[in-house]
């Protein structure tokens, strides 16, 4: 053979290898993580008309078991199917011979199947559910306007005129009740912490608060200007949080409070 | 020896051999009493996380210096965070962070070897640490595995099951030796399975026993669920590595919270032995007295916090104590004999009971439990205190805790007849975080040490010194005053501290270690 094409032999051998670790570098952290079991949409929904049309007369439609036929979802059997992601290969003998069961599924049913049952499960884990609170306009709407106006005191600093006209556009329901709830965490827009900052020599700085712990104080003033401090012996730091008035009202609120002014602050369109 | 033979001796042995060498001839820790060593995840079996030692002290820890540090290079799936709280045994530091190991030179940081094992996949959310008796390192896999490592060469001894991740089990708690059991507590809380808790043979990994944190069908605790069904599948998972009484030989460990989780309408009832402190018999794993801190968890709270063994005086009585400052926001301070409560009282905000029972567990406001449309709850999910493990200092009588004051909303999202798993969950919330000092007979707040910020899971070491030291909410370490609250030093670190600090002493030196993120940092005082 020419050294050429030893050259090129080798260089093939060096690139399978290097591909052959980069696939194992893909797949390795994969292998490691918390089995997700993913679900193929198609598959499964056509797993949901076998099931609908076979399993649900004895295991209920949601696959949770009757007085007289069990759990699926709690079933080992599926779950072994579902972590180890084999399509139903090991459900097939249960489906065929097991105590009242005599179906003859192909393989694609049978992954169909493994799918449906797969994604029924996944969707009762902790990152499962359709996590959106429901029914979030059952509270009292007359109700809302007067503690908005009233014990609540949220009229002191909003208008239901003025800053809160159009809210219910801007925000869903879910949003709206954690906004006035917690208006200081989350993903929405919200006002910087202020801080001010008197030095011992009687000198003062204030802006956004940017880091505050035990020894340190940094802000960033309104020119943009970065600074901090050491908070050493007679440096005072003040520190003003914009959503005081919310966090006090936690104390305070009951339930009933929470859904009346819910579904009031939903009718501000 | 020839020069050229000492040269090749030099060169060629490896960490671990030099490490064989010195192991050997250790004698093994005494866990009843910890003096100058960290040999078992709270330091002794009280769970106090309080050290005799007092060469770094209230005039001395100024002069605190960093010595070295440890950075993971390794991970399995959910991070480098390293929880684990490190073990000291004869001068070599033993820590874990999900499916990994390492031994690591306790006076320079210096790796002697590394376990990593293969995992076929489970939770990796974190692993709380090892456990060493004679020349064996335990730990727990996330794909449910004990394994029994060779503490000299770092090589796997043998692997029992201790669960099937087919059920979402998975590993994470570090492994308490009891005589000759191995505890070991499992987690996984996705799904509705029953908790429980087993027993090791040390030298095989055979089972001894298991039990599960549910009464058998037909005994007067199954009455507090409504079914077997869902009795059996109704979680309890055992988080956190308990503490162990030698002379009353009882193992206590808290359990978790009932599944289906959040929605707690398809199962009424109290649902023992969830979210209970139990006292079993570690040679038969018989429970012999138990004590519920949150009857029905509607809100994933637990009660795994460990339960600290006090041996305190209460009106003029001696008394053998356990106390527990809970997720749900309540500190119980139990009679551990017998497991009555001598006293239950909120160390924290919360907004969710009508009272306590006759027992001394409080009673559930309905009112405060989850709701399709929310219900404003405090405290939030991560709860008024969490794994982060606390401290008692019999010198101050002062148990502390890592405390939060916090709010959110707990929704319902599943109405079906048949609730499973995740049936809800909590949203959003106000956290403001704060290192707490009880009176260990009242409950009352001695002093506290409000942070910055919210957030933080630092655990906390007190010290003979009349030293606190923790993580704050950012990233230092501080070390306190434990009489008074004042902060008298701090170390800024690349993280959050990111379990509880150990200390130790070594030729005369003592040491504080702690982990912030994937660093082991090692300060000393010279």
């Amino acid at each position: 053979m020419e050294a050429r094409g030893v050259d090129r032999l080798k260089k093939r051998y060096l690139k399978f290898i290097y591909v052959t670790f980069l696939l194992w570098l893909g797949t390795a952290p994969l292998r490691a993580q918390f089995p997700r079991s993913t679900v193929d949409p198609a598959s499964s929904e056509s797993g949901s008309k076998i099931y609908a049309g076979s399993c649900a007369r004895c295991h209920e439609d949601d696959a949770r078991g009757t007085a007289t036929a069990p759990d699926l979802l709690r079933s080992l059997a599926v779950l072994h199917d579902r972590r180890e992601m084999l399509y139903g290969k090991e459900l097939d003998p249960i489906l065929t011979t097991g105590p009242n069961h005599d179906f003859k599924f192909n393989q694609k049913q049978l992954a169909d199947l493994s799918q449906f049952l797969t994604s029924s499960i996944n969707g009762i884990l902790r990152s499962g559910y359709n996590s959106q609170p429901t029914n979030l306009l059952s509270g009292d709407p007359k109700a809302g306007e007067a503690y908005f106006n009233g014990a609540g005191g949220c009229s002191k600093c909003h208008s239901a005129t003025g800053d809160f006209a159009g809210l219910a556009k801007r925000y869903t329901p879910s949003a709206l009740q954690q906004k006035f709830l917690f208006p200081g965490s989350g993903l929405f827009l919200r006002r910087k912490v202020q801080v001010a900052v008197k030095l011992p020599a009687g000198k003062s700085y204030s802006g956004d608060l940017v880091h505050v712990d035990d020894f340190t104080v940094a802000l960033r003033e309104k020119s943009g200007e970065y600074r901090s401090f050491n908070r050493t012996a007679g440096t005072t730091v003040t520190i003003t949080d914009p959503f005081a008035a919310h966090e006090d009202l936690l104390d305070k609120y009951t339930n009933v409070d929470i859904h009346n002014l819910t579904t009031y602050l939903a009718t501000l369109k | 020896m020839k020069p050229l033979s000492a040269l090749f001796l030099a060169l060629f042995l490896s960490p671990a051999m030099l490490h064989a060498q010195a192991t050997s001839e250790m004698a093994k820790p005494n866990l009843a009493k910890l003096t100058d060593s960290w040999p078992t995840y709270n330091g002794d079996y009280s769970g106090r996380r309080y050290s005799p030692l007092a060469k770094i002290n209230t005039t001395t820890v100024k002069q605190l210096s960093l010595a070295w540090s440890y950075r993971v290079e390794t991970t399995t799936g959910g991070g480098k965070r390293i929880s684990a709280t490190p073990l000291e045994v004869n001068g070599i530091l033993y820590f874990t962070v999900p499916s990994h190991v390492w031994a690591v030179d306790a006076r320079s940081g210096r790796k002697l070897w590394q376990f990593d094992w293969a995992s076929k996949g489970g939770e990796s959310i974190g692993n709380r640490g090892a456990a060493v008796l004679g020349d064996t390192v335990y730990f727990e896999t996330e794909d449910c595995n004990l394994v029994a490592i060779d503490i000299d060469t770092g090589k796997e001894k043998w692997h029992a099951s201790i669960g099937n991740p087919d059920q979402f089990y998975f590993g994470s708690v570090a492994p308490i030796i009891v005589k000759n059991h191995v505890m070991v507590g499992v987690s996984g809380d996705d799904f509705d399975i029953p908790g429980y808790i087993e027993a090791h043979d040390p030298e095989t990994g055979a089972l001894q026993w298991r039990w599960y944190t549910h009464p058998n069908p037909g005994e007067p605790e199954a009455k507090t669920w409504p079914n077997d069904e869902a009795m059996l599948h109704g979680g309890g998972m055992t988080w956190v590595a308990g503490t162990y009484d030698p002379d009353l030989n009882l193992y206590y460990f808290g359990t978790g919270n009932a599944q289906p989780v959040i929605n707690g309408a398809a199962r009424p009832g109290a649902n023992l032995y969830t979210s209970t402190i139990c006292a079993l018999n570690p040679d038969t794993g018989k429970l012999v007295w138990y004590f519920q801190p949150n009857p029905h968890d509607t809100h994933d709270w637990d009660a795994v916090q460990t339960p600290v063994l006090i041996d305190g005086v209460i009106a003029g009585q001696k008394r053998k104590l356990l106390a527990q400052a809970s997720r749900n926001g309540w500190y119980f301070l139990l009679d551990r004999t017998n497991g009555k409560a001598l006293l239950s009282t909120p160390f924290a905000k919360q907004n969710w009971t009508l009272g306590v029972d006759a027992k001394g567990s409080p009673i559930p406001n309905p009112d405060k439990m989850a709701k399709p449309n929310g219900s404003l709850v405090s405290p939030n999910q991560a709860g008024a205190a969490n794994w982060y493990p606390p401290s008692f200092n019999p010198a101050t009588g002062l148990f502390y805790i890592p405390a939060y004051d916090a709010y959110s909303v707990y929704y319902i999202y599943d109405n079906n007849k048949k609730p499973e798993g995740w049936a809800g969950n909590d949203r959003g919330g106000w956290s403001r975080a704060s290192l707490r000092a009880i009176d260990y007979k009242t409950g009352k707040v001695r002093w506290n040490h409000q942070w910055a910020t919210s957030g933080g899971r630092s655990g906390i070491l007190t010290t003979a010194g009349n030293l606190l030291f923790t993580g704050d909410t950012t990233s230092n370490l501080i070390a306190f005053n434990a009489s008074t609250g004042a902060v008298l030093w701090h170390a800024g670190l690349d993280s959050i501290v990111s379990n509880g600090p150990i200390t130790y002493e070594l030729d005369g030196l003592q040491y504080v270690v702690a982990a912030a993120g994937d660093t082991l940092y090692g300060f000393v005082l010279h």
